[in-house]
């Protein structure tokens, strides 16, 4: 049975009471498809497509709503390029990412890894690592809080007991950072998930055509599971990029919006918040919103580039 | 397969072209309607398809009628007050204050609401957002600092007029804090209450370390050699006790800038945070974190910040400025140790200073019922509501920003509070200029800077000096 | 690694890795909990002490009282309630569309769906808030669901997948019988798409129950509070009562949690999707 949308296609050569059969099955077709499309059309236009105009438009201008706007042209660019707090929570952010992103790729692989080996209690070892993503993002920033204080907080008891000295964590401009990426990898068990379903689409075959050859436990894991689960760690690495450039809640609930110690956890999004929403300075911020989101588009495209020389689909070789 | 390619390419182009003519022309129509008047219309709309499940619109909704309403028949209004402060202030004030107002104006309710300070001041973010959502409280409980910067925004409501109508005058307040309240000429506040900033010191870690507990130290100097004999480490090389923190509590860069014999503003109101004696003021402070190793100090004083204790009650500070409030606590702790209070310590060759801040009550800027919220701000931030919340059982230490109201109280039989007190009428209050808050932000961004080592006082200071003529002249412009 | 026997060895090493990893994972969880039920003059002991002496479940009715938690609650159902009913009625439309009904438009909007899910909400975040606000709805939860009904994209691709999966055959067979696209979307199609539905109202429900940045801007009335708001505006208030904020913390996780062992397959079959194509 030919499916109708290529019997429709091949039509330039047919009668005319066919064609018009059929054009008129495709009129009544595509208005079914808009009409059913149409609130994500509406959608896209309204809460995507206008916003995204108009916060063009109010990156050339200074507005704080309270008052009319004036347009300043590049202004708030140039400013914002001198502006050190800019460059701050660029580095801020920029540090988080690059080492929050790997790191919970590496943590989420080898995580599942081990949770995808055939063992007694597996299903509760899984819910285990997973139950911590289920806390609200406030709720844990309130518990590690209490967690990490120096003086009274349990991991810096824990560490005493193996006798490190405890950091200051949070209260310390060196470790703030590192606090909050501890905290952020605490939350990986989505990740685990999608990498253990990732695993178990990895078909027996090669698995068995390596038992063969003779390959050992970590040899298989290097040459057949590693590779195959590229895609997923690629598509990972994507959502997780671009969800750590846009950093916010964590380090907002902490600090209370301040970012403190010494700006050292001022990320680019709560510096856009506090330009937009605490000074009032729309335009500023929403030339920030631009900038942020060039940088989204030039890093997924890197990663897209990228995809060449280190994603492996299966099938193709 | 190319051709189909090539085709949908084709038509995702025209469709893109589209879908930007059907943008531009909702932009258009989005701009022209935006300087409509919202509220009717757009209520309306909302009630007729949500109206069965969602509650919460419709409450909004008829408080917003309800308000309406009352101010045409005359039925109770209720006016939304903001505040940021925790602890008791709600239930005290609601008895002692709020319910008195309300039961001598019948037709006004107040709603009393908590809402945080965050970012880098003590107002709210939040507070500002509703602002400039169109959606604000009636009242707000506001540091008075921050009324220059705020009044050039455009976010309060300017009552000079309600001011002059009900003959309250200027010199009810102390005049510095009466000063704050007022920015071009206008007033945008009344305020309430106030408070200055000593030292408080620990007689037992005094004596231990060998010093005359009831001589505190008088100059600066003197401050950082007993200091040193206090600071003691415990087994894992964390502190255990602490002399001194220069920006612990109401240390900030500001205070000690003042206590160093230096200025933020000239006599022609010009703005002057890189004056020599705060550069060296900076310098002690930065100096400080060297000596004693800043994460040290940090780790040390965030573990006491976290327990919400403050640090000086736990006995283990020799130390710190505070403000006047912090006697308040008194009534919650049972303490074990010694303890006294005495104006800051000055720079030798100075003598000892202090500065006031305090609170005040404004209407932000597109409140629905002005003139209740009026009443309200003048009942109590005038003599009745002042009184009345400083006589309340639990007030012992505040200081009231009306010197009758003080002199009334008595509040110089207190000798602990009569050391704030008789600072007050050459306390110095903070420059009302419309770059103040970007001011003080900038003075705790370069006082963390400082202290983290990252820079050396002067070029700090010479670039918030910078920054704030840039600030201001974004402002004037 | 599928399914590579393990040594007696291998199998205890790998238990114990697991269990210490585990541990680490879970404890902050337990930690809450043991807080949540600690008398005040325990809290700051040291060591620390994992399982009160007392068990103090007091402290529970007691936190109650700090936030008006139940407003608080019935608020934020109000908003995932919404949303949630909103993503059930515009999401699958949409993914119909795009996935089933072979008009011109369905593959450029699939493209726009799939470019849209990677714009951050900051750069929206601004003129969507100043268009909300001329409509005099800011300070009501309307911002929170309204756009939830003009589909979210990533709902959107999910259930796009997952129409994809379904056997062409199905709608061929109704057309001919001619049946109207719309009882076929209705009687046909919906219903097979039960379980991807449960999985996108769980995910926005989750969505609206945990979020913070939204709530933060639009809510302004303390009354119109969500939960978050209001553990935020609590840890700001009391922030030295840890035991209470802890109690709070158990009570607005525990639903989750709940849920999540309740529909712990839609949940697994959410996440999985997501990540693969």
């Amino acid at each position: 049975m030919p499916a109708i949308e290529t019997s429709a296609r091949q039509n330039t050569a047919s009668s005319e009471k066919v064609k018009n059969r059929k054009t008129g099955f495709e009129k009544k077709i595509s208005l079914f498809g808009f009409i059913f499309a149409l609130p994500w059309i509406v959608g896209l236009l309204l809460f995507q497509a206008y916003p995204l105009i108009m916060s063009a438009y109010y990156s050339l201008t200074s507005y704080s709503i309270l008052e009319p706007g004036e347009f300043v042209g590049l202004k708030n660019f140039t400013t914002l390029f001198q502006d050190k707090v800019f460059w701050i929570s660029i580095y801020n952010t920029m540090y988080y990412t690059l080492i929050f992103v790997p790191l919970s790729i590496v943590v989420g692989v080898v995580l599942a890894l081990f949770l995808n080996l055939k063992i007694r209690g597996q299903g509760i070892y899984r819910t285990l690592f997973f139950i911590p993503s289920l806390v609200p993002p406030v709720a844990t920033t309130i518990i590690w809080l209490w967690l990490l204080n120096p003086q009274f907080g349990l991991v810096n008891y824990w560490l005493d007991k193996i006798g490190i000295s405890g950091p200051p964590w949070i209260g310390s401009e060196a470790w703030s950072k590192p606090s909050l990426i501890l905290m952020s990898l605490w939350g990986t068990g989505q990740a685990v998930v999608i990498y253990l379903a990732g695993l178990q689409d990895i078909p027996q075959d090669y698995y068995d055509a390596a038992q063969v050859d003779g390959a050992n436990g970590w040899q298989r894991t290097k040459t057949i599971t590693l590779p195959l689960l590229t895609p997923v760690i690629f598509f990972n690495l994507i959502i997780g990029t671009i969800g750590a450039l846009q950093n916010f809640v964590l380090p907002y609930t902490l600090t209370n919006g301040q970012g403190t110690p010494a700006n050292s956890m001022m990320f680019y999004v709560m510096y856009l918040y506090t330009s937009g929403f605490g000074y009032l300075k729309m335009g500023y911020a929403s030339a920030m919103a631009w900038i942020l989101f060039l940088i989204v588009v030039i890093l997924t495209a890197l990663i897209f580039v990228s995809q060449k020389r280190w994603v492996h689909y299966q099938g193709k070789e | 397969m190319n051709n189909e390619k090539g085709r949908t390419g084709w038509q995702s182009k025209k469709l893109v072209g589209l879908l930007l003519a059907a943008i531009l022309a909702i932009a258009l129509t989005a701009a022209g309607c935006s300087s409509a008047k919202p509220a009717t219309s757009s209520q309306d709309s909302k009630g007729t398809d949500a109206k069965s499940t969602d509650t919460k619109s419709t409450d909004a909704k008829s408080t917003d009628d309800s308000s309406s309403k009352g101010s045409s028949n005359g039925g109770p209004v209720t006016i939304d007050f903001w505040f940021p402060w925790g602890g008791d202030y709600q239930k005290d004030f609601k008895a002692n204050v709020v319910d008195v107002f309300e039961k001598q104006n019948p037709n006004i309710k107040v709603k009393m609401t908590f809402v945080d300070t965050t970012g880098q001041t003590q107002s709210s973010d939040k507070l500002l957002t509703a602002i400039a959502g169109g959606n604000p409280p009636d009242v707000a409980l506001f540091d008075r600092f921050l009324i220059g910067s705020w009044a050039a925004k455009g976010s309060l409501t300017d009552l000079t007029a309600h001011v002059s109508a009900s003959g309250i005058s200027p010199d009810d307040y102390y005049k510095g804090v009466w000063a704050e309240a007022v920015y071009k000429d206008k007033v945008y506040a009344l305020p309430w209450g106030t408070d200055n900033r000593g030292m408080f010191y620990n007689k037992t870690l005094m004596k231990e370390a060998g010093f005359d507990p009831n001589k505190p130290p008088q100059t600066l100097q003197e401050l950082d050699q007993m200091a040193e004999k206090i600071f003691k480490k415990g087994s894992n090389n964390k502190y255990s006790q602490i002399g001194f923190i220069p920006w612990m509590n109401q240390g900030f860069f500001y205070t000690q800038a003042w206590n160093w014999g230096g200025k933020w503003e000239d006599s022609s109101h010009n703005l002057t945070p890189n004056d020599p004696q705060n550069v060296k003021a900076l310098a002690w402070m930065a100096g400080y974190s060297k000596k004693y190793d800043i994460s040290n100090l940090t780790s040390f004083s965030d573990a006491m910040g976290q327990t919400g204790m403050n640090p000086f009650w736990t006995g283990k500070v020799g130390f710190v400025f505070d403000g006047n409030w912090i006697l308040n606590d008194l009534a919650k702790y049972k303490l074990n140790f010694e303890w006294g209070v005495a104006p800051m310590p000055a720079a030798e060759g100075n003598k000892s200073v202090t500065w006031a801040g305090g609170w005040s009550y404004v209407i932000p800027k597109g409140s629905k019922h002005e003139k209740e919220a009026w009443d309200f701000i003048k009942f109590v931030a005038h003599k009745e509501g002042t009184l009345l919340w400083a006589k309340r059982p639990n007030a012992g230490n505040d200081i009231t920003a009306m010197p009758a109201v003080n002199d009334e109280l008595k509040l110089a039989d207190n000798a602990n509070l009569k050391v704030f007190l008789d600072l007050m009428p050459t306390a110095f209050t903070r420059p009302v200029s419309p770059a103040g808050s970007f001011l003080w932000n900038e003075t705790m961004r370069v006082q963390d800077l400082a202290i983290h080592g990252k820079g050396d006082a002067q070029a700090l200071l010479d670039e918030v000096k910078k920054n704030v003529d840039a600030e201001l002249a974004k402002q004037s412009n | 690694m599928g399914k590579t026997r393990l040594g007696t060895v291998q199998k205890v090493f790998v238990h114990a890795l697991l269990i210490v990893i585990g541990a680490c994972f879970l404890s902050p969880f337990l930690w809450m909990v043991s807080t949540s039920l600690k008398a005040n003059s325990e809290l700051f002991l040291w060591p620390p002490v994992w399982i009160p002496s007392v068990m103090v479940w007091s402290n529970y009715p007691a936190a109650l009282d700090y936030i008006p938690f139940f407003k608080y609650l019935w608020n934020t159902l109000t908003i995932a309630g919404l949303a949630t009913l909103a993503v059930l009625f515009s999401c699958p439309l949409v993914a119909y569309s795009i996935a089933r009904i072979p008009w011109k438009g369905a593959k450029p909007l699939f493209a726009i769906t799939l470019m849209v899910m990677m714009l951050p909400y900051q750069v929206t975040m601004i003129p969507i808030f100043i268009a909300f606000k001329n409509f005099g709805w800011v300070g009501t939860n309307i911002p929170l669901w309204l756009p939830a009904f003009f589909g979210v994209p990533f709902f959107i691709f999910l259930l796009r997948q997952f129409f994809m999966g379904l056997p062409k055959e199905l709608e061929d067979a109704a057309r001919i019988d001619g049946a109207s696209e719309l009882r076929i979307y209705w009687q046909i199609m919906l219903p097979l798409c039960r379980p991807a539905l449960l999985t996108i109202a769980l995910f926005q429900f989750m969505g609206s129950w945990t979020d913070y940045q939204g709530p933060l801007i639009y809510l302004s009335d303390e009354t119109q509070y969500t939960l978050m708001l209001g553990i935020q505006s609590f840890k700001s208030q009391h922030g030295a009562e840890w035991q209470m904020m802890m109690a709070t913390l158990v009570m607005i996780t525990l639903p989750i949690v709940v849920l999540y062992f309740l529909v712990q397959k839609a949940f697994i079959r959410g996440i999985t999707f997501s990540g693969i194509k």
